[in-house]
């Protein structure tokens, strides 16, 4: 998995933009992210959207260190399935986890090529998630739990989702769904 | 009264004045013409400040009164608090003509009148007071005062009753004073019960403020006595007393005051400001009130020490007024600041002028102050105070029945001032104590000391600690609180001072005093200083009355007396004691009512222990100067001097002990640690030199120079030693450091011979002092005892012996400076003290202690430096490699340009080409082609295409230049990091010598406690490693030796048998260290471990274990072979600390016992913790990292030994692993086939802990040294993997942990020959369970029959909820599972399996009857594994199984 630029060149581009308002929502805020009330709807803080399967997923801010593209990981034996390896962020040792293969969503052979990471630490786990694509960056607003949301198979990535929330693209109103990194983060523990 | 004073100095300062006086009647006459010309006015100011000041210098008190008098109406008016208008100026006018009188009359030789003056002053003061009060412009105030001014006014005609009464009195006192005779009795009587009824009265006027009241009016009226007396007594008196008084004392004095009467009218005119009506008290005004008190307080302090009685006594009584106002008025108004103003106003003039008659002005102010404070208590009316007074005063010849007691009780009363409350038991005692005729004399006494409030509080706690020291503890701790809270917290101010010099003198006596010595000036001058602190802080005590700190103060006073006066020398015992005592002060001040007497009795003992012992020391040098007597008769009078040297150490230690707690507890944590690293330092000194004396000396040996340089050396260091601690104060150990030193002190300078007992009594010695570093509470007294008393008879066996060949003097001398150096407590300090520790100074080198983790850290960056680096080399070497490809790229367009320029140039010349080219260039038809070059395109082209090339060309030259600056560069800059990391590496690099000293004491301990004798030879000393190396092997070191000691040696009385010798040996080879711990003991005793080993391992069949296995169970976490648990070994937890330790530092442990041969360690250790060496090598398709130190050898194998299950290394079978087939290793599709061929494999010998192996790798990448980092906040135990190392390209290569390998190995092995069914899992042992999921109970029956077939073991559950809990607990090897069920179906069943990864990998097949397709796909979804309609077929239920266990 090494150099491999081809439908998403713009991959760096975006994600450059992603880390420049990580950062400045950071100074902005602090690490906590401030959470106003709006009228109708809710502000729940901004959020990194990424897909995963043909999923639209989203992870708070507040819990990702960075996004980056996945490249050296390194296996190593003895390891569930789900986790890649290990790779090198700058000196640091982070482990690779593919939720896909967690939430059994994907299996090994057809998840796609050139994905994304998110890293996200909690203070005291710290993993690189495989996700598809990361999407943006996105003020999310509270979406009031409609008992009509599609009633999708249960899989064990249900028990990750902490509800959902909408974005506002335009004039239309996207909805995604909130993923529980924490939730991951102490489930994923060896 | 200007007797005293030279006439041409007083003849100076007239002259003086009258140069003044123009000036004056200059600034008056402007002042007259412009109110608010300010120059003027300060002009004035100066002027009569200065006459002020002058006067009072050269005696003349009434120019000085008049001076002051006048310079504070001019302050007043620079203040703007006093209207300058006519009426001042002319006055200001009339006093300056006085002055000039006064002058004219001192010049003439006429006594001053005074008289007139005074009138002068008393005009001008109530022009003062009129006009302040007027300016006030407050009705109340002014209704409050201006009676009495005019009263005062009035003063001198009018005969108020309130008046009389004083000057009968006066009369009275007249008399007293001049006839002390039974009269006086008399007198008293009246005036004492005079107060008491006066009391009395009080006491029914008002019970709440009683006590106050009557204080307030005892000690006015007192007052008032004794000033009214004082006020007959006439100024003559009173002029010679202000006279005697030193110039410069009251120069000082006045600067003070003024100061202070500053502050207090701010104070008032801050009051002034805030209280305009009746008010309660705020905090702010409470803060002024206290401000004033305060001044009033110090300047009344001030005065009384100096000896102005009158101001004292003003002061005193205005004091009180303002204690009661501060403490118990609730509010304030206008009249009573008013009177307060008066009562400062008072103060100052009395200040300016002390002789001038303010009797009346302060019997106006008392009963102002008295109206208040009874206005104020009695809340409705405003009962007429004065007339009370009056009438009491007339009373007083009425009032003759209460006799002694009350005279008495007033008499204490008096002199205790604030101690209104005394307590009956003082009155019968002081019934029983004084006689009359005595009562007569302190009465006497008494009116000698009216004046001076200051003589008065020291009498009167002096009285009062008499009444104490009769037995009453209780009454003390009474009297305590009843002294003035404000003088009390004078006194603690001072305590701390002085409790604070106190503690910094025994600190430089400690600093100074680390042996026994003469004394020096300096120390004299130190013992000085402290015992002044102790002297002042004794008498502020009882001055104050706080009798238990005076008594003690006294009694260490007095030891210190006879230390600085008669002592000759001081030691640190001495130092301990001093510092004890001045502990106990400290305590006491701080708590006086807390229990001493037992502390203060030991240490009272104590010292006269010591007085008498300096006293017989000097005696017991006798002694020994006939060393010609018996033997027997020389040792016992050592033994007895020994005694009487060694009895004083329980005793102090004995004492010692909760101070030393207490002090231990005080000392300033980094203080400590600073000691504990240099003790560090000292202890290993002393223990290398003793080792090393230890090894020479073997028999009795002459002391050489060499060995006297080790004695040295080790008496340094326990010097050094006890100095620090006694600086530090953990007296323990500079206590017995002293007794060593002394010991060290006769053995280095007297000893002739030394014999390993010496030098193991030395070593004893050490340990002791070693384990006082440790933990100075720790008890070692015994042990000290014990080790002193071999001291002695080590001393007394040399000087018999030397003294028996040795009759002459020489040697006489040489026993009695033995004797004197030892028993005396005291060894000539000088000369052996001071040039040690100058040589120790110069012999340091500069170093600089760093928190271990700074270092870590920078070595950490320093590797990070070098994977940068070495990546920046590789993308150099890709630049150089772009850089050739572009050279070649830029030939190829020369040769090209070339032969464009070639061929196509010159076949554009015209005539060679075409026709129509002449048709064209007509105008170049002149010129023949070969006389004029003509131009095609192409020929343009081709000229710029050369010339781009040649730009080119320049540029990849200029390019390649930079290329090799930049190689060298970065080759200069790797060479300066790698040096770089290797100090960085050094720096953490300690040799082995640190922990030797740890070791050799810990065999002696373990020698003791077991009583086995044993020898340690450390070989390899210098060996370095990385600090945390030995910071880790630490322990398990020791560990290892009280094992070697407890288990390997033997009592020595058993015959036959070698004292234990033990070795550690420690050897560097390369990257890693070998330590190898061997002794020559039983060895283990395997049958010992094997019966413990059935006993804690029943299940692992130890009976049946080699001896080498029987072996690695002591390293098994709890376990121990001794049947019982000493200090030394048997509680199980030696081994496995030592197994834990070097797995922690990534090495390897192995242990080589014979039967009855001993036992040997040998531990691998990677030289640097950070940074180790390691083989890189494919395994599979991955590369790993193996570390050096677990890697024996490496070799290439023919391809028939790489099949083989073993393989054949040194003659041994060792067996052969292929990690390829190891779950995890696997080799992939890719890599491996298509490069590597068999050629590349080879075998890495390794070893882990006694197993060795050859691991057969794919190819053999090379050694690089690693910086280890671990797996990262998520993965913490990864099977095999102890950690990675980044590569310098940024790869991440995993480091091998080669025994968890072996042990996958094994277990692969196993399960291959175990056979199909048992492979499943590593840890499995028996029968695949199988949990049966269904709520039929038949379904369950059948099913769990047909496993029971199989020889598996059925596990049940009625539905989901149990499903899941069976899951938790059995962890059950395959789930068969129904998808209808109570409570919680099948698919959530499944979810939650997957919703926790170490349940998600259990295979689950659905039994269900559900058979639709949409089922199957979501129970697939979900992660079950098989799909298995009811009613299902076993064949198939059972293949599944096999499939699902027997995959992976």
């Amino acid at each position: 998995m090494s150099g491999r630029i081809d439908s998403y060149s713009n991959l760096s581009e975006l994600l450059r933009t992603i880390d420049q308002e990580i950062s400045e929502v950071v100074l902005e805020y602090g690490d906590g992210l401030k959470i106003t009330s709006d009228d109708k709807q809710q502000e729940i803080g901004r959020h990194i959207c990424f897909d995963l399967g043909d999923r639209r997923l989203a992870v708070p801010l507040s819990l990702v260190v960075e996004v980056g593209e996945l490249e050296n990981i390194r296996p190593l034996p003895f390891l569930p399935e789900w986790v890649q390896g290990v790779t090198n962020i700058r000196g640091e040792i982070v482990s690779v986890t593919d939720i896909a293969l967690y939430f059994n969503i994907s299996k090994r052979s057809n998840r796609k090529k050139n994905r994304a990471v998110i890293v996200i630490h909690n203070g005291e786990v710290k993993t690189a998630v495989i996700v598809d694509r990361i999407t943006a960056t996105r003020m999310l607003y509270k979406k009031e739990e409609t008992g009509e949301d599609e009633k999708t198979e249960q899989t064990v990535l249900t028990g990750f989702l902490s509800g959902s929330a909408v974005y506002h693209s335009g004039e239309k109103e996207e909805m995604v769904q909130l993923f529980d990194g924490e939730q991951l983060l102490s489930s994923i523990r060896i | 009264m200007n007797s005293s004073l030279g006439s041409d100095i007083v003849t100076g300062f007239i002259g003086e004045v009258e140069g003044y006086l123009p000036d004056m009647s200059r600034c008056l006459q402007t002042l007259q013409q412009d109110r608010a010309h300010r120059p003027s006015l300060a002009e004035l100011h100066r002027i009569t400040h200065t006459i002020k000041g002058a006067a009072a210098m050269v005696g003349l008190n009434d120019l000085s009164g008049i001076g002051e008098v006048l310079e504070k109406v001019m302050e007043n008016v620079l203040e703007a608090s006093l209207v300058l208008d006519d009426e001042t100026i002319t006055l200001l006018g009339d006093a300056t003509q006085r002055i000039d009188s006064y002058c004219m009359m001192q010049r003439d030789g006429r006594a001053g009148d005074g008289r007139h003056f005074l009138k002068t002053v008393a005009e001008i003061e109530e022009k003062i007071c009129r006009s302040t009060v007027a300016s006030d412009e407050v009705e109340g105030s002014s209704a409050g005062s201006n009676p009495e001014t005019i009263l005062f006014e009035q003063g001198a005609e009018d005969d108020v009753a309130l008046e009389t009464a004083p000057e009968v009195l006066d009369d009275f006192f007249a008399e007293v004073d001049t006839k002390p005779s039974e009269d006086a009795e008399s007198i008293f009587d009246e005036i004492s019960s005079s107060v008491s009824l006066v009391e009395e009265e009080a006491e029914e006027d008002n019970d709440l403020f009683g006590s106050v009241v009557v204080t307030e009016q005892f000690v006015s009226s007192e007052e008032r006595l004794s000033s009214s007396e004082r006020g007959q007594a006439g100024p003559v008196q009173e002029g010679a007393e202000t006279t005697a008084i030193d110039p410069e004392l009251l120069e000082c004095f006045c600067e003070e005051t003024e100061e202070h009467l500053e502050n207090i009218d701010n104070c008032l005119n801050s009051l002034e400001e805030d209280i305009t009506d009746l008010v309660e008290l705020t905090p702010s005004t409470q803060e002024i009130l206290h401000s004033l008190r305060r001044s009033v307080h110090t300047l009344k302090g001030a005065a009384a020490v100096i000896g102005i009685e009158q101001i004292a006594a003003w002061g005193h009584d205005f004091e009180d007024f303002l204690d009661w106002l501060h403490d118990e008025a609730r509010r304030l108004d206008s009249p009573t600041v008013a009177a307060l103003r008066d009562g400062a106003d008072l103060l100052a003039s009395l200040t300016e002028e002390p002789t001038s008659p303010a009797e009346q002005e302060k019997q106006r102010i008392i009963a102002t102050f008295e109206g208040i404070t009874e206005g104020f208590s009695s809340n409705s009316t405003v009962s007429d105070g004065n007339e009370d007074e009056g009438i009491a005063s007339s009373l007083i010849f009425d009032e003759v029945e209460n006799t002694l007691d009350l005279s008495e009780e007033s008499a204490v009363d008096f002199f205790a001032e604030d101690d209104s409350e005394v307590s009956e038991k003082t009155d019968s005692l002081f019934d029983e104590i004084v006689s009359s005729a005595s009562l007569v004399e302190d009465i006497e006494e008494e009116n000698d000391l009216f004046g001076s409030s200051a003589i008065e509080q020291l009498e009167t706690s002096e009285e009062v600690s008499a009444f104490g020291e009769s037995g009453q503890t209780g009454r003390e701790n009474a009297e305590i609180e009843d002294i003035d809270p404000e003088l009390l917290e004078c006194f603690r101010e001072e305590t701390e001072e002085h409790i604070e010099n106190i503690d910094s003198c025994l600190n430089t006596l400690a600093g100074q005093i680390t042996d026994s010595v003469a004394l020096t000036p300096s120390t004299q001058e130190t013992l000085h200083s402290l015992r002044r602190s102790v002297h002042t802080l004794k008498g502020a005590a009882a001055v104050i009355g706080i009798e238990p700190v005076a008594a003690w103060g006294h009694d260490f006073e007095d030891f210190l007396d006879w230390l600085h006066d008669e002592a000759r020398k001081l030691d640190a015992p001495i130092i301990v004691l001093l510092r004890q005592g001045s502990d106990l002060l400290a305590e006491i001040s701080e708590d006086p009512s807390c229990p001493v007497e037992q502390r203060k009795h030991d240490l009272n003992s104590q010292f006269k222990k010591i007085i008498t012992g300096g006293v017989r020391k000097e005696k017991s040098v006798d002694p020994a100067f006939f060393p010609e007597e018996e033997d027997a008769l020389e040792e016992q009078q050592g033994g007895e001097g020994a005694d009487n040297f060694f009895d004083e150490l329980p005793e102090i230690s004995g004492a010692d002990e909760q101070v030393v707690q207490v002090v231990s507890k005080d000392i300033d944590r980094e203080l400590l640690q600073c000691f504990h690293e240099e003790a560090e330092e000292h202890l290993d000194n002393i223990d290398r030199q003793l080792n090393h004396l230890g090894m020479t000396i073997s028999g009795e040996t002459e002391l050489s120079d060499l060995r006297r340089g080790a004695l040295h050396s080790i008496r340094r260091s326990v010097h050094t030693l006890k100095g620090a601690a006694a600086v530090i104060g953990i007296e323990q150990i500079a206590a017995w450091g002293h007794k060593f030193e002394d010991f060290l002190d006769w053995l280095h300078d007297e000893a002739r011979s030394i014999h390993p007992e010496v030098v193991k009594a030395m070593q004893e010695g050490a340990d002791i002092l070693i384990r006082l570093v440790e933990d100075p509470n720790g008890s070692v007294r015994a042990d000290q005892q014990g080790i002193l008393s071999k001291f002695t008879r080590i001393i007394t066996d040399d000087v018999g012996k030397s003294a028996i060949p040795a009759i002459d003097n020489m040697d006489a001398e040489t026993v009695e400076e033995t004797d004197s150096s030892l028993f005396s407590d005291q060894v000539s300090g000088g000369k052996t003290t001071t040039a040690p520790v100058q040589q120790s100074q110069s012999k340091k080198t500069a170093t600089l202690r760093v928190d271990i983790n700074r270092i870590d850290q920078m070595v950490g960056l320093s590797g990070d430096m070098v994977i940068n680096l070495s990546s920046f080399e590789d993308s150099m070497d890709a630049a150089s490699g772009t850089m050739k490809e572009l050279d070649m790229i830029l030939q190829r367009l020369k040769n090209i340009n070339s032969s464009l320029e070639a061929g196509y140039e010159l076949a554009s010349i015209p005539h060679l080409g075409s026709q129509d080219d002449s048709q064209v260039s007509g105008i170049n038809e002149d010129f023949d082609p070969l006389e004029m070059d003509r131009y095609s395109e192409l020929n343009i082209l081709i000229r710029s295409l050369s010339e781009a090339v040649s730009d080119l060309d320049s540029i990849m030259a200029q390019n390649a230049l930079d290329n090799v600056a930049r190689e060298k560069t970065v080759e200069r800059q790797s060479m300066v990091l790698k040096e770089l990391q290797n100090r960085m590496m050094g720096v953490r690099m300690t040799p082995l010598s640190t922990l030797s000293s740890r070791m050799h004491r810990t065999v002696r301990e373990a020698e003791r406690t077991t009583g086995h004798s044993a020898r340690l030879i450390i070989d390899g000393e210098s060996i370095m490693m990385d600090t945390r190396v030995w910071d880790v092997m630490a322990d398990p070191l020791m560990h290892i030796l009280r094992n070697a000691v407890a288990h390997g040696g033997s009592l020595p009385q058993k015959a036959g048998r070698e004292p234990l010798s033990i070795t550690i040996q420690a050897i560097r080879r390369g990257g890693q260290c070998t330590l190898q711990v061997s002794d020559n003991g039983k060895g283990l005793d395997y049958e010992a471990i094997r019966v413990k080993g059935m006993k804690l391992y029943p299940n692992d069949r130890v009976n049946l274990m080699s001896d080498s296995e029987l072996a690695d169970l002591i390293f098994k976490h709890g376990f121990s072979s001794t049947g019982s648990i000493t200090n030394i070994a048997g509680r199980g937890v030696g081994m496995d600390v030592v197994r834990d330790a070097i797995d922690q530092l990534n090495g390897s442990i192995e242990l080589v016992s014979e039967r009855g041969q001993g036992t040997e360690f040998i531990m691998r250790l990677p030289v640097a913790v950070a940074q180790l060496p390691a083989i890189l090598a494919r395994f599979g398709t991955q590369i790993y990292a193996i570390p050096m130190h677990d890697l024996a050898s490496v070799v290439r194998a023919t391809s028939e030994e790489k099949k083989g299950r073993e393989y054949t290394f040194d003659g041994e079978a060792i067996p052969l692993l292929h990690p390829a087939k190891v779950p995890g290793f696997e080799i992939g599709r890719g890599y491996v086939k298509k490069n590597l061929t068999e050629d590349d494999q080879a075998l890495l010998i390794v070893h882990a802990g006694r197993k060795r192996a050859a691991v057969l790798c794919e190819q053999l990448i090379g050694q690089r040294d690693i910086v280890f980092k671990d797996l990262g906040t998520h993965l913490h135990n990864v099977p095999c993997i102890s950690g990675v190392t980044i590569m310098g390209n940024g790869t991440l290569i995993p480091i091998l942990q080669v025994e968890e390998v072996l042990q996958k190995w094994s277990s692969v092995i196993k399960r291959r020959d175990e056979g199909p069914a048992a492979v499943r899992s590593v840890d499995e042992r028996g029968p695949l369970r199988i949990l049966v999921v269904d709520d039929s109970i038949s379904v369950r029956k059948v099913v769990s029959n047909f496993i029971t077939q199989q020889g598996w073991i059925p596990i049940a559950a009625r539905n989901g909820i149990e499903a899941i809990e069976e899951i938790r607990r059995e962890k059950p090897d395959v789930i068969l599972l129904d998808v209808e069920m109570p409570r919680m179906n099948g698919f959530e069943v499944l979810q939650a399996l997957q919703a926790q990864p170490e349940l998600r990998d259990i295979p689950v097949a659905m039994l269900t009857s559900r058979s639709a397709g949409k089922y199957q796909e979501k129970a697939r979804g979900l992660g079950a594994r098989g799909f298995m309609t009811k009613p299902f077929k076993e064949d198939e239920v059972i293949r599944f199984i096999h499939k699902e266990t027997s995959d992976e």
